[in-house]
């Protein structure tokens, strides 16, 4: 039997330190024997750290109530009715199936929740439209929201799928930004009875293309790229 | 005969539900997904543990005992207990016992029977008994596998409950709406100091368990004219001051913290009941630091002063008889479940444990009859790890053998180490083993 020198407890022959105090057990006449039983088996039930997604979604749909419902409140204190509290409430939802209706499900499904949030965006547009007598729904506001859920739903679909490595990644995701600008500044030339030509969305393009094709060549060296990756470690 | 609508059987007998009893509505609000208000008794026998054995005594002790085949619902107003048909899974052991329960597993029982090499181990959701009841089921299963194992004849009584006879309504009876009376007593305590440290892994419960001849700390306690529990609590007290007063050292004595520490008291004593459910309340014995620094020998007297004060039939009952009465309060009773638990929830987070600088539970001197103790070679008594309170402390005595096991989720056995220490320095022999992996 050896007893602790620090604590003066018997420790039990499968313990090689002292569970008090951790010194070790050093006892020529009865050294520490690992294949003395244990009080306990090794294996341990493990906790799932998975957060409660739907609990999450419920938190967050009240958390966003209380804005909305604040909002209206004050609106109809002020005005006697529900004016322009209505546009608070519409974002509202829109923000609902954006970033929480997900969580009510157990997987991600990219083209059915980016299609329902593209709708939810163009339902919106088209109520503000029509509340306030405007004429831009058509031209401007289905034509941007289609091509933005469009390209945002085939590039994050593109590598979900595929995978690539980081810096290809990185040149898809700025490829498609400089894509979808110059898409936005056509839609908004044509829209006002201008030359379809792109102006402005050119230079973003081309700072897209420049930094896309840098981050391909970084791609092909691993050398550099192993470099940055040290440095710039967080 | 049944007939069936849709695939569904219509006629089939409507499961039974029964309401929580008092001490048993706060554990399943105060639950959250890392912690539930758990404790484990287990056995250890001559030999291995035969797995088929151990499960056909489960399935017969289920039988006689009703009230664990349950499962937690929501009411709209209350949680309720319904019926749970089936069967839970004898599991292997693990090496962190009492880490939280998931009521969604276990096919949603809020018991786990887990067994390891020659030991047998239940562990128990505080909803569905007290320590008392959670010793009578464990008992009661031990008899039944070590007849089924070897056909041994154990005589029943004296907590080992008859299989073969039909479940007792006094068996579930809430006995403390039964005993309440009428006038109350404050619950209200000042915030006592609680022992901090480095936090674990949701995952890590660190038991440390101390065994000790029973003798020994009886003779002590009998020398000092106290019980072994008072001497035990007074021990822990006086560690207890030694680690605040080390850890605020320079401060001035008013940022001492009040030390006390939660003592269950079992109420049967008090009362002709059998209930296995809960009936248990707690005392808090404990010094004022800030009055300055107290000698063993007054700590010993302090605690037993209040035990004797407040370890009464009067007492507790004018205590468990405030939680009864709010209980029974109507604009409760129609408060939906859901504001009722965050309340409770709140609550407990703020008072629940940090009332006390830890708890130390103690089930007394297990007794077996002879044809059963030949077979049980030792018992243990564990405490789940509290929210607040991360180094608590359970013990029985079985055997003339004390065992006593700290469960610990922080990283410093501080308390434990001080503890045993100090028992060793009065010359009382205590041996070390630990769940610690190598």
């Amino acid at each position: 039997m050896s007893y602790c020198v620090n604590c003066g407890v018997e420790l039990a022959k499968g313990e090689k330190k002292c569970p008090l105090c951790d010194t070790e057990v050093i006892n020529p006449r009865s050294p520490y024997e690992s294949s003395a039983s244990r009080p306990y088996p090794e294996r341990l039930e493990k906790i799932s750290k998975k957060i409660d997604k739907k609990y999450f979604a419920l938190l967050a749909g009240v958390i966003l109530l209380i804005p909305i419902g604040l909002t209206m409140l004050c609106d109809i204190i002020a005005t006697h009715g529900i004016t322009w509290s209505i546009y608070v409430a519409g974002a509202g939802i829109v923000i609902f199936v954006a970033a929480i209706l997900p969580f009510y499900f157990k997987k991600y499904y990219t083209v059915r929740f980016l299609a329902a949030n593209g709708a939810a965006i163009l339902l919106y547009l088209k109520f503000i439209e029509k509340n306030a007598d405007g004429n831009w729904f058509l031209p401007i506001g289905l034509p941007i929201t289609v091509v933005v859920t469009v390209i945002t739903t085939a590039v994050i679909t593109l590598i979900k799928k595929k995978r690539p490595p980081l810096f290809v990644s990185t040149a898809i995701i700025l490829l498609s930004a400089g894509i979808m600008c110059v898409c936005i500044d056509i839609i908004i030339k044509v829209a006002s009875g201008r030359s379809a030509v792109p102006i402005w969305s050119s230079y973003v393009m081309f700072s897209c293309l420049f930094v896309s094709i840098l981050a391909l060549i970084l791609e092909k060296r691993k050398r550099l790229k192993e470099e940055i990756k040290r440095r710039l470690f967080f | 005969m049944e007939k069936k609508i849709n695939g569904k059987n219509i006629g089939q007998k409507s499961k039974s539900w029964m309401r929580l009893d008092n001490a048993a509505k706060i554990y399943p609000a105060a639950k959250n997904r890392n912690w539930t208000a758990l404790f484990r008794i287990s056995a250890e026998f001559t030999e291995k543990i035969d797995v088929a054995a151990l499960e056909e005594a489960q399935k017969n002790v289920l039988t006689r005992f009703p009230h664990y085949a349950q499962r937690l619902k929501k009411g709209l107003f209350w949680y309720y207990l319904e019926q749970n048909d089936g069967m839970p899974a004898v599991t292997e052991d693990v090496g962190n016992p009492c880490v939280r329960m998931n009521l969604c597993e276990n096919k949603r029982f809020m018991f786990r029977v887990r067994y390891y090499d020659k030991r047998i181990a239940v562990e128990i959701f505080h909803v569905l008994a007290d320590g008392t009841g959670g010793l009578c089921f464990l008992k009661t299963l031990a008899a039944e596998y070590l007849k089924i194992r070897y056909g041994a004849d154990i005589p029943r009584g004296n907590g080992i409950l008859d299989c073969t006879e039909p479940p007792k309504k006094s068996d579930i009876e809430d006995a403390y709406l039964k005993y309440a009376r009428k006038t109350t007593n404050s619950r209200t305590e000042k915030k006592a100091y609680y022992i901090k440290g480095t936090d674990e892994p949701i995952d890590v419960v660190h038991i440390t368990t101390g065994i000790i001849p029973v003798e020994d700390v009886l003779e002590k306690a009998k020398c000092t004219g106290v019980t072994l529990n008072e001497y035990l609590t007074a021990v822990m007290i006086a560690v207890i001051d030694k680690m605040q007063r080390e850890e605020k050292k320079g401060k001035f004595l008013r940022g001492l913290k009040p030390i006390k520490i939660n003592v269950p008291v079992d109420l049967r004593k008090f009362y002709d009941t059998n209930t296995l459910r809960n009936f248990a309340l707690f005392v808090n014995p404990g010094i004022d630091p800030r009055y300055g620094e107290y000698s063993f020998e007054e700590i010993l007297k302090i605690v037993h002063c209040y035990m004797g004060l407040e370890a009464t039939e009067k007492m507790l009952n004018a205590k468990f008889s405030a939680n009864v009465n709010n209980e029974k309060l109507k604009l409760l009773r129609i408060t939906p479940l859901f504001i009722k638990n965050a309340v409770m929830k709140m609550l407990y987070i703020v008072w629940g444990d940090r009332q006390t600088s830890t708890t130390i539970s103690n089930l007394g001197r297990v007794e077996l009859p002879e044809e059963m103790a030949k077979y049980v070679t030792r018992m243990d008594f564990i405490l789940g790890p509290l929210l607040k309170n991360r180094d608590v402390c359970a013990a029985l005595s079985y055997n003339g053998t004390l065992y006593l096991n700290f469960t610990r989720t922080i990283a410093e056995p501080t308390l434990e180490r001080e503890f045993f220490r100090y028992l060793v320095k009065q010359g009382i022999h205590v041996k070390i083993e630990s769940n610690q992996t190598y």
